[in-house]
């Protein structure tokens, strides 16, 4: 059960760290490696509640307005005008992360911040204690698994989106205004990810390079996704069985580097990803 | 001192590379190195005021220069000014290398204090033992660093990790498992560790190794579950890791105490209640009951005001070493290089953390204490081991 647990929870917090490069990524067809920047920008969101003495759950809150406000600026600033060069927004991107890191450094200084998160403490299920935090964090990463799928099935937006992904000249030629699309994909990308960081908060302290470590897992479970939802779940889920089977059994610095080969082989066998859904 | 050809390589490397930077410099450096007898005596001092270990810098910092004040304003070594220069060293290889080729071959320091990791110290001594300029290390290591123009005045594992373990041992700590970051520091430490370990009778259930950068603490703690150790052996890096680990070892629900090489008195005020419980041991704690650490922690709240930094183990060595190259060049009479080389090993300074007596060996005899970590992030000691030899560090020297 604990081992089931473990991979659950690990695969969650993968799983909701990927998303917002994973909306992006689908979309717009281009790997957003500002990514890093927003985690990092979520995870100052408790930073800020910490300075100013609120509710540390308003963390959660102040992250995605933030990101989603930045996103749609860096959007029509930056993005926009790179759709037809998808290499050069890899560059682009890049750099905002080191733009974004060094104003983020600017305002609160370089070193590491102690903030003070929720604390859910320790839940007991069954026979053992868990980490209230990461029992949270499935939740969190079901929620928004299944909201994202709801709002890409169910709405209008959701349906633009698709056609987009699927042939988007012929989304474009139908009255669809693509622009648009990317825009609100964007910015609702900028904002998982900002949520995202405030989610990484709690794990330890917040410096400025908080994101980076995240940055290899999240674009690596994209890929293997293969830009849709359901793919992203069953790749989390193989990550996070992967690492937590191997440190559990087996060897806990070797769970790293076998993390990465079970990526090229799964790419080597199925060079699409899990893309079905 | 003996090198492997790899080793060779890359110091010979280094040293070519130094060598064309001074050639790329011209004559308008040559006139600052050297030690003119007149004028102030400069000493560099690198920290890690980035990256990994950056949160360790600030308090390392404020002694720094609470130290140079003090000597300055007592007339200065035999009527020369102390400069202190600060270089960044990033946290890593790569910055280590960068500063130490600064301070020796751009700044012409006259000597070099360092509060780094040991793969930073690893990379830049070569540089300046090429120069010849003596270099003070002043923090905790695995041990064993050894070269004619380098001194040491932090722990060592005989002073660092044996008390560690032997108290464990009394507490009837068994079964250990064991956790290493994926640097030298980390292999030594834990190699040590497992020496004691061995010697007391213990056992290691398990041990693991990891990269530096690790976030998500979650796959080790499941380890430590289903190896069920009596303890917990934590010898990863000083600063931020640690309030990740603790904070994430409480929420996990182990109960296994925790001993650590890696915290330090001011981490775990910013840790707080997470490290409650954490034994750790040290050559200075706050809270010592000798005249000189009173007069340190006024002469702090002085210069700093009540919101100072809290010195610790890891910060008070880079004090004592201002003040034991002071000595040194006091002694030697002046700041040449091989006189003040020659003097080091028989200098010792009385400072907060009691005294520190440098030895042939190059390194410092201590007073060492093991601690505790409270309920509020406070650390009281909890055993006195009395003034303990570095142990064999480097019998060649």
């Amino acid at each position: 059960v604990q081992v089931l647990l473990d991979t659950l929870t690990a695969s969650s917090l993968l799983f909701v760290v990927a998303l917002g490069l994973l909306m992006v990524f689908g979309v717009l067809k281009i790997i957003n490696f500002a990514h890093v920047a927003f985690l990092t920008l979520g995870a100052y969101a408790s930073v800020v509640t910490t300075r100013w003495g609120v509710s540390p759950w308003l963390a959660f809150l102040v992250a995605p307005l933030a990101g989603a406000a930045l996103g749609v600026v860096v959007e029509r600033l930056v993005i926009r005008r790179l759709y037809s060069r998808p290499m050069d927004t890899v560059l682009a991107t890049w750099g905002l992360t080191i733009v974004m890191t060094q104003l983020i450094i600017l305002l609160y200084g370089n070193g590491p911040q102690f903030v003070n998160t929720p604390d859910l403490g320790t839940v007991r299920i069954a026979d053992f204690a868990y980490s209230g935090f990461r029992i949270a964090v499935v939740a969190v990463a079901l929620m928004l698994g299944l909201g994202l799928a709801l709002l890409m099935r169910r709405t209008d937006l959701g349906l633009r989106s698709r056609a987009v992904i699927m042939n988007e000249e012929l989304a474009s030629v139908l009255g669809i205004n693509t622009e648009r699309v990317r825009m609100v994909t964007f910015t609702l990308g900028c904002a998982l990810a900002a949520f995202a960081g405030a989610m990484l908060a709690p794990l330890g302290s917040v410096d400025p390079n908080l994101g980076l470590p995240w940055l290899i897992t999240a674009f690596m479970l994209a890929l293997i996704a293969g830009g849709s939802l359901g793919g992203l779940a069953v790749a989390a889920v193989l990550f996070g069985a992967v690492q937590t089977l191997m440190s559990t059994y087996g060897d806990a610095t070797l769970a790293a580097p076998l993390v990465v080969i079970v990526a090229v082989l799964v790419l080597r066998v199925r060079p699409q990803g899990f893309q079905f859904a | 001192m003996t090198m492997r050809p790899l080793m060779r390589f890359a110091v010979s490397i280094s040293a070519l590379a130094a060598v064309s930077l001074v050639a790329a410099c011209g004559g308008s450096s040559g006139g600052d190195e050297g030690s003119d007898e007149q004028g102030p005596i400069d000493v560099g001092f690198v920290v890690p005021q980035t990256g990994a270990i950056s949160v360790l810098s600030p308090p390392a910092i404020e002694v720094a220069k609470l130290a140079v004040e003090e000597i300055n304003s007592a007339g200065g070594i035999g009527g020369r000014d102390l400069r202190m220069q600060i270089f960044d060293d990033a946290s890593d290889t790569d910055g280590g290398l960068k500063a130490y080729t600064n301070m020796v071959h751009k700044a012409g320091v006259d000597a070099i204090i360092a509060l780094e990791n040991s793969d930073s110290r690893n990379a830049g001594v070569p540089i300046a033992e090429k120069a010849g300029t003596p270099v003070i290390y002043a923090v905790t290591y695995e041990g064993g660093a050894c070269a004619e123009n380098l001194f040491i005045d932090g722990e060592t594992p005989e002073q660092f990790v044996q008390p560690v373990i032997d108290v464990a041992g009394k507490r009837g700590v068994k079964s250990w498992f064991i956790i290493g970051s994926d640097i030298a520091y980390g292999r030594g430490q834990v190699e040590a560790a497992k020496r004691y370990i061995d010697e007391a009778g213990g056992s290691v259930v398990k041990e693991e190794t990891l990269p530096l950068d690790v976030t998500d603490w979650g796959p080790v703690l499941s380890s430590i579950k289903a190896a069920d150790p009596d303890a917990v052996f934590f010898a990863y890096l000083g600063g931020t890791p640690n309030v990740g680990f603790h904070k994430q070892y409480v929420d996990s629900g182990l109960t296994a105490p925790i001993y650590s090489v890696s915290l330090d008195e001011a981490t775990a005020t910013a840790v707080g209640k997470a490290a409650e419980g954490v034994t750790y041991a040290g050559s200075y704690f706050t809270g010592l009951e000798n005249k000189a650490n009173k007069d340190f922690l006024a002469a702090l709240e002085r210069k700093f005001g009540a919101d100072h930094q809290t010195p610790s183990s890891i910060s008070v060595p880079t004090y004592d070493a201002f003040h034991l190259y002071a000595a040194a060049v006091e002694k030697a009479g002046s700041a040449d290089a091989e006189d003040v080389l020659a003097a080091l090993p028989e200098v010792s300074f009385d400072g907060p953390r009691g005294k520190v007596q440098m030895s042939e060996q190059h390194h410092a005899v201590l007073p060492i204490y093991v601690a505790e970590v409270q309920g509020d992030g406070g650390t009281e000691v909890v055993e006195e081991f009395g003034a303990v030899d570095p142990g064999e560090q480097c019998p060649d020297l």
